[in-house]
């Protein structure tokens, strides 16, 4: 339906692509150079979207494969191999994640949304410079700070499902969650981001009105 | 709005569902409004994905050269268990070192032996510190007088996972192994430095702009006319000259853009002036003289072999001075201590030493030999960072770039993420050439701190020598980017 998703996760890849990480294990060494060119470009963006740092998302992403180059001689293929990569991408983001934070979440499993604002802006890091704002765009910057208002269970759902396009089934096994979680998760992440561009675009109005205002009383 | 309480309409989320694609059997068939709310939903999630990144193509070159070095690794302890004879070798290899190290224990124990290598016990006798970090670490040999050679420690006090158990742990075979194949991995960087396309290739894949490369060979420019200057006026001091050389070398414009009359005239400096130099001079003046043997081999290599062994002597059991009561070769208390050892001698040197040792038993110097002075080296560096605070970038950036092996790199690392490049580059150009020179690809913060690193090229060229140098050295760590030698298929 609709969209073109060339790379479905649901459908399993042709030719035993999702057994390469047992081929390098079975000492096929270009076997990983077809995991890293299949998945970096994905990785490198899933772990953006969370930090908002390339280099970061880059680190991350090298550490994950070494993970993987690391751990292959014990790698013991159960399901698709693209659920496997995620769910240790996921478990590394939330190592990393934990260990960034100075204070513990605050937030129910349930909450879709942070309370503060200065929950979604905890690593300093991740606060885009004074070039990358002006990059961005006014849109970009808005739809970055609807998607960090959002918690980190939703954010790692809604990641999965429109970034890297996994199916639920998948995703509850990546997060190793029930699939009707992961669509409650999903469905409350996109209501929450609807009203936060609400919001963002009522709060924007409304700054322009006033600048109009003050600018005519100026005059 | 803070919390879920509030769910999404069932038609809104069957709306999300099929525009994900998750729910395609919901669509034929709908209505208008469930149509609408589907497109709208799409066209949320579309502005969504626009959120993302250009990668630096960092990943896939970083990851090919980890996967070249796990291939190596299992290529060699496929080879190391391929047949009974190559396990005999190994075992009559591992034999001969250890009667080798056991002669050469009988011998220390004999006044004035051929090798001066002065017991453990003496050459600490002044020093609780130093010698409760390393002969509380490894006794070598018996007690009463502990020889610095010997077999290797009883498999308990191995693998300790502590910068203490790795210095417990020497092997005198495994330090040869290494030493080679980290000369062999320099020899491929600099076969690689001296070709322009290569270096602007490395640049480029390391995710730089190439015309790196033309600052960088500005600044070499810059260097060898001051070294020129200096060795013309007498005034060159031996950090400066060495420096001044490696950077030539590193930089890859030695040869093609016409400094190689600097560079051959600094190396004669160098050489010329070996026997006279303080222990501290001699290590950093061989760093240099180690780069030029690792591209020219022959006479050069044999100059490193013979005073590396010197100096590494020399750190073990420091020249014998007459005691108070006149006995020849003992120690007067609470003195002895090799000069390079002192708290005077410059952090660069210690870390050259590293080096220098590193490399000795690819030249022929006795592994153990040089294991035990940079294990001694390693500790005073220890002992300087109890002593002088734990957080002084230099010395932490002397670990990484010296004796990575013998440290916790991650602690390391966790001390000094807050010394960006920038921030060195103000007053510790010496440390950021070695902090520059021991990041390696596959850990966390590498590809922040390259491009950190690359962003020092806009600096104004610093007044010394030696900083300017140093910086050169650092921005030249771009051309040996590990992994570009297996893009560019030098290794294969």
């Amino acid at each position: 339906m609709g969209r073109s998703a060339p790379s479905r996760s649901s459908s399993p890849p042709a030719g035993g692509v999702a057994d390469l990480l047992a081929r390098f294990r079975d000492g096929d060494a270009d076997a990983f150079r077809s995991i890293v060119d299949e998945y970096q470009g994905r990785l490198v963006q899933f772990f953006f979207r969370l930090c908002w740092d390339r280099d970061r998302a880059e680190d991350l992403a090298q550490e994950l494969f070494m993970k993987l180059l690391r751990g292959a001689g014990r790698y013991q293929p159960e399901g698709k191999l693209s659920t496997f990569i995620f769910r240790v991408a996921t478990n590394l983001w939330i190592d990393h994640y934990r260990a960034r934070r100075p204070t513990p979440r605050l937030y129910s499993l349930d909450q879709v949304r942070h309370g503060r604002r200065s929950d979604a802006h905890e690593q300093q890091d991740a606060e885009p410079g004074p070039i990358e704002r002006a990059i961005d765009g006014e849109e970009k910057q808005r739809l970055r700070q609807a998607l960090e208002s959002l918690t980190e269970p939703h954010r790692l759902v809604f990641e999965l499902a429109v970034y890297q396009e996994l199916r639920y089934a998948d995703i509850g096994q990546v997060l190793g969650i029930p699939v009707g979680t992961v669509k409650s998760r999903m469905h409350n992440s996109v209501k929450a981001l609807r009203d936060v561009m609400a919001e963002s675009r009522d709060q924007g109005e409304a700054r322009d009105a006033n600048a109009s205002f003050r600018r005519r009383v100026a005059r | 709005m803070t919390s879920s309480g509030e769910h999404a309409r069932p038609d809104a989320s069957a709306a999300v569902d099929a525009a994900l694609g998750q729910d395609d059997q919901s669509l034929p068939g709908a209505g208008a409004e469930f149509v609408l709310e589907v497109a709208e939903a799409r066209v949320l999630l579309e502005d969504f994905r626009a959120l993302s990144t250009d990668p630096s193509g960092r990943v896939p070159v970083a990851m090919r050269y980890a996967v070249r070095r796990r291939n190596e690794l299992r290529g060699r302890r496929g080879f190391e268990g391929s047949t009974w004879v190559m396990k005999a070798a190994q075992v009559a290899a591992v034999a001969a070192v250890v009667l080798a190290g056991l002669l050469s224990w009988q011998d220390g124990r004999r006044p004035r032996a051929a090798i001066q290598l002065g017991p453990l016990s003496a050459a600490a006798g002044g020093l609780p510190a130093l010698e409760d970090r390393v002969s509380g670490l490894e006794r070598v040999g018996s007690a009463g007088s502990a020889a610095p050679l010997g077999p290797p420690p009883p498999a308990e006090r191995r693998g300790q996972g502590s910068p203490r158990g790795a210095l417990a742990n020497i092997d005198p075979f495994t330090r040869v192994v290494a030493a080679d194949r980290d000369l062999a991995w320099l020899r491929l960087e600099f076969v690689q430095r001296f070709s322009r396309q290569a270096r602007r290739r490395s640049i480029e894949l390391c995710g730089g702009r190439p015309d790196l490369e033309d600052r960088i060979q500005a600044l070499a420019a810059v260097v060898a006319g001051r070294l020129e200057f200096e060795l013309d006026q007498g005034t060159a001091t031996v950090a400066g000259v060495a420096l001044g050389l490696r950077a030539l070398l590193a930089s890859g414009s030695s040869f093609r853009l016409g400094h190689r009359d600097t560079v051959g005239r600094a190396n004669e400096h160098l050489r010329r002036g070996l026997n006279e130099l303080s222990d501290a001079e001699l290590a950093t003046a061989l760093a240099a003289l180690t780069d030029v043997a690792v591209v020219a081999g022959g006479q050069a290599a044999d100059l490193v072999r013979e005073h590396a062994e010197r100096l590494a002597v020399r750190v073990m059991a420091p020249p014998a001075r007459r005691g108070h009561h006149g006995a020849p070769g003992l120690a007067p208390s609470g003195q002895l201590r090799s000069a390079l050892l002192s708290f005077a001698t410059p952090t660069g040197s210690l870390a050259d030493a590293g080096r220098v040792f590193r490399l000795a038993p690819a030249f022929g110097v006795h592994p153990a030999v040089a294991e035990r002075a940079r294990q001694l080296v390693a500790a005073h560096l220890e002992e300087r960072l109890a002593a002088q605070g734990d957080g002084r970038p230099d010395l932490l950036a002397a670990q990484l770039y010296g004796f990575a092996d013998l440290v916790d790199r991650r602690d390391v690392g966790r001390k000094l993420r807050l010394w960006r490049p920038a921030l060195l580059a103000r007053d510790h150009y010496v440390a950021l050439h070695h902090l520059a020179w021991s990041q390696l690809p596959p850990g966390p913060g590498w590809a922040k701190f390259q491009r950190e690193l690359r962003e020092l090229a806009t600096l104004p060229t610093p007044r010394d020598l030696g900083d300017a140098a140093a910086l050169l050295l650092g921005l030249s760590a771009n051309f040996a980017a590990p992994g570009v030698r297996s893009v560019l298929g030098l290794a294969d």
